[in-house]
């Protein structure tokens, strides 16, 4: 516990929530949380559902483990930390299953995964054990919202040129397209997981060449 | 970092799996009533989809799903065994694995099974229940047969465990489409399907009459299809057959007896 109190959003929590959005982003900058950034970005709706859940999971368990970070022992602190998010995921999950059954269906096992998201037990690990609770709800905020944006880029891109629809409404008109007698084809690549690295990598060497990160 | 007991360590271990498992315990009992319909609805808006009553692309909430059953499909309940309907019998009562044919998990009912109605009675589709294995799991599916039981109309396929791109495929309105107007019995009346390896055709097709008793193989995906064909020709079969009962004398087999009694009785 710190002696003084610190102001609500002082320089270190506007820091923690501000870092992972550009100059430290979880996928763009440490390339943590690919896999699922591959799997579930065919559609808008998919990634916002799992970029929703990956947030409440992160924020939540940066919580919990801030909280009880002066009393979890050393010796077995993964497996508490594990245990924690691992609960906090399967809840996420069963909420899903209740109330977003179809976009649940779509993401099957890619919610479960969470578990295993580096980012989620990168940042209780690197920060909430070492910070108290509200910087690092903060920081689990700002990491899950990095990952969220990235996620919903490559999603509009994967859904605009595969699928021709944003959020499922059409954005191509109907008329431009081969089957009726226009130009346009929906890009096939796009809905395939390469379509996913390709749009990853241009969007890394972007975020890259503006924060002018060096490889270390 | 603090040095705790090794007491402190244990206490505090068991503190924190309690905790959790209270955590998903709670939420798992809380949410099951919404769980159970949405699973519910998904069942019927699947039989309404081999129907083709409900189309790709076609969204629906649950009340317009739950009328459209009510209103358009006749449920009834089959003893598999005997083949006849039991009338005084309701659908609703049987329990999941017997409304899914789900063989592996079936404890209650053994015999009975439901069997799905629609359209006019002189062009009627039958929709039943298939499940077998896939590579990583139960493959569920219905599927629509025309009035002489031996046509495919429709077939839908449910894959949650299997590997998307390869056997979950199975679930894709392309792969389906593969189904449509092939024979699912022989010449004598036997059930005969095979989902060849690789494409159908007189060479790859070896265990069924002709190619119209065969569709294409999924690629990186033949135990999925020979679990389509096992659970399928299963479903065609007799149900007492000994293959087919297990030793707590459970049928296992499919509706062969009720589509045997209907077909002369009928058309």
């Amino acid at each position: 516990m710190t002696s003084n109190p610190t102001p609500l959003f002082g320089k270190r929590e506007r820091a923690a929530v501000k870092d992972p959005l550009m100059d430290n982003n979880p996928i763009t900058i440490q390339v943590l949380g690919i896999c699922s950034a591959l799997a579930v970005t065919v559609k808008l709706d998919t990634a916002l559902t799992m970029s929703v859940a990956l947030l409440a999971v992160l924020a939540t368990s940066n919580t919990v483990i801030s909280i009880l970070r002066n009393k979890i022992p050393g010796k077995i602190r993964v497996v508490v930390q594990l245990s924690i998010i691992a609960t906090l995921v399967i809840v996420v999950d069963q909420v899903l299953k209740a109330y977003l059954f179809e976009i649940s269906k779509q993401l099957s096992v890619f919610v479960g995964l969470i578990i295993t998201n580096c980012i989620v037990l990168g940042r209780a690990e690197a920060y909430a054990m070492a910070n108290p609770p509200w910087p690092s709800f903060l920081d689990g905020l700002g990491n899950a919202l990095g990952y969220g944006a990235i996620l919903m880029m490559v999603a509009f891109f994967r859904e605009v040129f595969g699928s021709g629809t944003v959020f499922g409404l059409s954005v191509v008109p109907a008329s431009w397209y081969v089957s009726n007698g226009g130009w346009y084809e929906n890009m096939g690549l796009m809905v395939l997981p390469p379509g996913a690295f390709v749009i990853l990598g241009l969007l890394i060497w972007a975020q890259r060449a503006y924060s002018g990160y060096k490889e270390a | 970092m603090q040095d705790f007991s090794n007491k402190y360590v244990i206490g505090f271990a068991v503190a924190i799996c309690i905790a959790c498992s209270l955590l998903i315990a709670g939420t798992a009992l809380s949410l099951k009533d919404v769980q159970d319909k949405n699973a519910e609805v998904d069942m019927k808006l699947n039989v309404l989809k081999a129907a083709g009553i409900v189309k790709a692309g076609d969204s629906l909430n649950q009340d317009e799903v739950l009328s459209a059953f009510e209103e358009k499909v006749t449920a009834q309940v089959v003893d598999i065994v005997t083949g006849d309907v039991m009338a005084d019998q309701k659908v609703a009562s049987l329990s999941k694995a017997a409304l899914t044919a789900d063989i592996y998990k079936l404890k209650t009912d053994p015999n009975l099974r439901p069997i799905y109605l629609v359209g006019p009675e002189k062009d009627r589709t039958t929709i039943i229940p298939i499940a077998g294995k896939g590579l990583w799991g139960t493959v569920y599916g219905f599927l629509a047969l025309a009035p002489d039981f031996k046509t495919v109309r429709n077939i839908t396929f449910r894959a949650p465990k299997e590997t998307p791109g390869l056997g979950a495929e199975c679930e894709k309105p392309a792969y389906r489409e593969l189904f449509v107007n092939k024979l699912v019995l022989d010449q004598t009346g036997e059930p005969a399907f095979q989902v060849a390896r690789g494409s159908a055709s007189p060479m790859s097709c070896t265990q069924v009459p002709g190619v119209e008793h065969c569709v294409d193989g999924m690629s990186g995906a033949t135990l999925t299809g020979n679990g389509i064909s096992e659970m399928i020709t299963r479903a065609l079969g007799g149900a007492e057959s000994e293959l087919y009962v297990d030793k707590y004398g459970e049928a296992k087999g499919g509706y062969g007896a009720y589509f045997a009694k209907n077909r002369q009785g009928g058309s």
